[in-house]
């Protein structure tokens, strides 16, 4: 009955993350950020973008939990709506970012050398510029728009995987199975796969998870400069930037979509610490 | 001398990290957008006046040829000119300057004054009550979206409580004191208008604890971090066995020490109050580089925009060559 | 006789970890005399640091709790005393130097600021009289040039050179009493011998006693007057210097001197079989047993062997001398 090695460590890591307070609190928290995003269609009350001029900018009640926008729409069923978006915001920038880093780190750490130096450099360069403010210049280069932002915020986090796929393909290379494979006639794009690649999975997970909250964070003040998500999209960044100028009489408008981004980002952050601690080969035994 | 040495090394490292900043930025503002000379002229030009930009910008040249054109004119301080009000940026950028460093030195100095002592208590009292506040609230920091909490902070103080000015450096009828530094502060000092020093501060207050408060989150957690490391070292040991008492032990020779690891990565995350400034600027009316960029994006000012993204990152780069220097002054065993 | 100058009392400390609570300290006495050195010997780990360091009161609690027994010094029990106090009578009646010369000096300000302001702590001096009085006893741990060791930062300065600064910072009040935790440990043979040397003129010469904490019985050899022999967190045995080489009363201490490299003239070297035992759940009866060549079922492993006297300066703790020998 031997369990596939993957899913046993899986294992354990979920009884050790069951025991760590702060974990199952974030891990609450972004299961239920979850389920409102999947069930959104089935939970909000009404529909996200239809107009319903009657009911303008109405206080939270019985009718809108979350009270109406300028256009008399319903912002608890936006504020759902807008999970799907920021969560799927958070994962494709992850996977876009994720995905570049890691090639990029693993080719850089493998091959080591003056390709290594470059990229690296290069890598330091990206590094010179305040996040924010070097992802919003290519936004703003590429045009306004979701997608573009998603990749202007991919962009910018991509020399933090770099970097710590490098440092662990530097030292993996190192091992002797990888001579061993490299003297069987195993190709680069092999060893890298088979070899380097999984080797970084534990790290790489961890810092995932802590960059995720920075990535909505980042989205959303793209999209509340007007960078990213275009109206009517029900963007949480977005809501607050109509929201900002109903602020004085319309408290509830920037409000709730804020919150939401708070909640989400905290769940993130507080799961991905706990994370780090547990799948720390140092603490783990 | 060695010190001196190693000042020199680290200034010599950052030209090619400038370098660099400068390539990506051009590359920004020439290769990303289908057509530069739209972009620098603006969306309703016309068809010739597009034509004749891309001329008198050498902009249908091969890249190579378009980027020491670029730094030629960076190097005699040439941003470009503004689509919005046809002024060099660079001018535009210096009107705005003083503003923005006055918003960030500001935060800075409650970050720091705020944020190193609660680290250091957090420390001492690790995982008592005081820790456990400190953590919370620095989970809070770094996940509280400065947009939003600027909002939060002008519905409460400014809308419900009415304690604090919403918006801009000044009240609307007030003229600015005689400017010597341009930050408002040390200028209504200077001028000793002690009346003019309250309003200048009613109006900064809020603006500098909303960008304050993520990079608070930020230096309250290195020094703990540090603080609780250096705290196990056996020089403290040695301290308190020699009959030091616990006020010297702390705040002498552990705290010095906890400095070290403390300015690298306050540095770092100064990145984090540069970009913050742009946030908090908008949502207060800040006049400053902040808003004038995001202005500029409403209205696809395309040069603004790259100017103000370069003098941020050099600046940002420059910042943390002088942690570096400051680094060097803090450990004696510099080993380079 | 007079009153020892340290007396420490059945002392019980524990330390919390993860795996629950280690008794690192159970019910450990021993004396230190005026003007002696006492040697405190044992493996690592057997609580030998601890209990030096909890006569300072300088373990970290938490995790760490003193949980029973006295320390008397000069009469008054430390453990009683108020914070303040303790405070002046570290550094100034009891100082204490330490095993590692390279991390116990401050990395980031001069010897002579550190020194100076253990001078300035316990006596009100000017900056003057204060490094009047640093470099007198730099000289006396015969450091040459103390002015410019004064001006150096500690990884300015060689392994022994910074021990020795540690000796002089922790001299510099004239105490009564020297706390020495392994301070020879991590330098090399040559320097070992010079630092040995400074602390047994100094003690000589200004009446000062000394607890040494080492594993070296070679050093204790050379240095000491009496030693205390401690196993897994009790002492086992007491005695003078020679009679601990000649006459061994101890199984644990007959093993320590047979493994002292030189000793036997041929053959192998000797080392005790086994391991030391957990401090979390310590073995019943005596925690030796295990071990022990003699032991035996019975009273070895329930009832924990209580410390009686075999010669007029010699106790032991072993169920092969308690009365009537073995139950």
């Amino acid at each position: 009955m031997a369990a596939h090695p993957f899913l046993r460590e899986l294992q354990l890591t979920l009884k050790i993350l069951s025991r760590n307070p702060s974990a199952v609190m974030g891990g609450v928290v972004i299961a239920a950020m979850v389920l409102l995003a999947v069930g959104a269609p089935l939970l909000a009350p009404h529909d996200p973008v239809k107009l319903s001029l009657g009911e303008r900018l109405m206080a939270p009640g019985a009718a809108h939990l979350f009270g109406t926008d300028e256009l008399g729409r319903d912002i608890f069923s936006r504020v759902l709506f807008g999970a799907r978006i920021s969560l799927s915001i958070g994962l494709l920038v992850i996977t876009v970012a994720g995905v570049t880093g890691a090639l990029i780190g693993a080719t850089s750490g493998y091959f080591g050398g003056k390709i290594d130096n470059v990229i690296m450099r290069l890598m330091d360069v990206i590094l010179s510029f305040p996040s924010l403010i070097l992802a919003l210049a290519l936004a703003a280069a590429m045009g306004p728009s979701l997608v573009n932002a998603i990749l202007a915020t991919a962009f910018v986090m991509i020399p933090k995987f770099a970097r710590l796929v490098r440092g662990e393909a530097l030292v993996v290379r190192e091992l002797p199975f990888v001579a061993a494979s490299r003297v069987a006639g195993a190709g680069h794009g092999f060893i890298i796969r088979r070899h380097i690649l999984p080797n970084c999975l534990n790290s790489a997970i961890v810092l995932a998870t802590l960059t995720l909250g920075d990535a909505i964070l980042i989205a959303a003040s793209l999209s509340f400069i007007g960078l990213g998500a275009q109206p009517p999209t029900p963007e949480w960044g977005a809501m607050i930037a109509s929201g900002r100028k109903f602020l004085m009489d319309q408290w509830w408008y920037a409000t709730f979509p804020g919150l939401f981004i708070l909640f989400t980002v905290i769940g993130f952050n507080i799961f991905g610490d706990a994370l780090r601690d547990v799948l720390d080969p140092r603490i783990r035994r | 001398m060695r010190i001196l040495a190693y000042i020199i090394k680290r200034v010599l490292a950052a030209i090619p990290v400038l370098i660099g900043v400068s390539i990506l930025t051009f590359l920004i503002s020439h290769a990303i957008p289908g057509d530069p000379a739209r972009i620098i002229v603006g969306p309703k030009a016309s068809k010739e006046a597009v034509e004749a930009i891309r001329k008198e910008h050498g902009l249908d040249r091969p890249l190579p040829v378009q980027y020491v054109r670029y730094m030629t004119g960076l190097l005699q301080g040439d941003l470009g000119q503004s689509i919005r009000n046809h002024r060099p940026v660079t001018k535009d950028l210096a009107d705005f300057f003083p503003a923005t460093l006055e918003l960030t030195l500001a935060s800075l100095v409650l970050c720091l004054a705020v944020g190193i002592p609660l680290g250091i208590l957090a420390a001492v009292r690790r995982n008592r009550l005081a820790d456990h506040v400190a953590r919370v609230f620095s989970v809070i920091g770094v996940s509280t979206p400065v947009f939003w909490l600027g909002l939060m902070l002008l519905l409460l103080f400014y809308r419900n409580l009415g304690w604090l000015p919403g918006s801009g450096r000044l009240d609307i009828t007030s003229s600015p004191p005689a400017a010597v530094t341009g930050l408002y502060v040390i200028d209504a000092v200077l001028a000793r208008d002690w009346a003019l020093l309250k309003e200048v501060l009613s109006h900064l207050i809020l603006p500098a604890f909303c960008l304050s408060y993520v990079y608070l989150a930020v230096i309250t957690r290195i020094v703990r971090s540090s603080m609780i490391a250096v705290l196990g070292q056996d020089y403290i040991t040695t301290a308190r066995a020699n009959g030091l008492s616990a006020a010297r032990v702390v705040f002498k020779h552990a705290f010095k020490n906890s400095l070290i690891p403390t300015v690298t990565i306050a540095g770092l995350s100064l990145g984090e109050l540069l970009g913050g400034a742009i946030l908090t600027e908008t949502i207060f009316a800040w006049p400053g580089m902040g808003k004038y960029v995001v202005d500029s994006i409403n209205s696809l000012d395309f040069p603004a925009i790259m100017g103000f993204t370069l003098l941020a990152s050099t600046a940002y780069v420059v910042i943390n060559l002088g942690v570096d220097v400051l680094y060097a002054f803090l450990n004696p065993r510099i080993r380079y | 006789m007079n009153a020892p100058l340290l007396d420490i009392r059945d002392l019980s400390v524990s330390f919390d970890t993860y795996q629950g609570r280690a008794r690192v300290l159970e019910k450990a006495s021993l004396t230190v005399n005026q003007g002696e050195i006492m040697g405190l010997v044992g493996e690592s780990g057997c609580g030998k640091s601890v209990l030096s360091r909890s006569v300072l009161r300088i373990i970290p609690t938490p995790p760490g709790s003193i949980d029973g027994g006295q320390i008397l010094f000069e009469g008054r029990d430390l453990l009683r005393l108020p914070q303040g106090e303790m405070r002046r009578l570290r550094g100034e009646r009891i100082s204490m130097i330490f095993q590692e010369p390279m991390n116990s000096l401050n990395p980031v300000f001069t010897v002579g600021n550190q020194m100076r302001e253990v001078v300035r702590a316990h006596r009100s001096a000017s900056r003057a009289e204060a490094t009047d009085a640093c470099l007198e006893m730099l000289d006396a741990v015969r450091l040459p040039e103390p002015r410019s060791v004064l001006r150096a930062f500690p990884h300015e300065l060689s392994g022994g050179m910074r021990q020795r600064v540690m000796i002089a910072m922790a001299l510099i009040c004239n105490p009564a009493l020297l706390l020495a935790d392994e301070p020879t440990t991590a330098l090399d043979v040559t320097v070992q011998g010079q630092i040995l040397a400074i602390l047994a003129e100094l003690a000589g010469r200004q009446g000062l006693s000394i607890l040494f904490v080492t594993h070296d019985m070679g050093v204790v050899a050379q240095l000491c007057h009496r030693v205390a022999v401690m196993y897994a967190g009790q002492v086992v045995e007491i005695a003078d210097v020679g009679s601990i080489f000649a006459r061994p009363a101890h199984p644990y201490t007959q093993g320590l001197i047979a493994s002292i490299p030189g000793r036997v003239s041929s053959g192998e070297l000797y080392a005790i079989p086994g391991s030391v035992p957990s401090p979390i759940e310590p073995p019943p009866g005596c925690r030796f047993r295990p071990r022990c060549p003699h032991a035996k079922g019975g009273g070895c492993s329930d009832v924990a062997p209580e410390m009686v006297r075999v010669a007029p300066d010699h106790s032991v703790a072993c169920h092969l001398f308690t009365s009537g020998g073995l139950p």
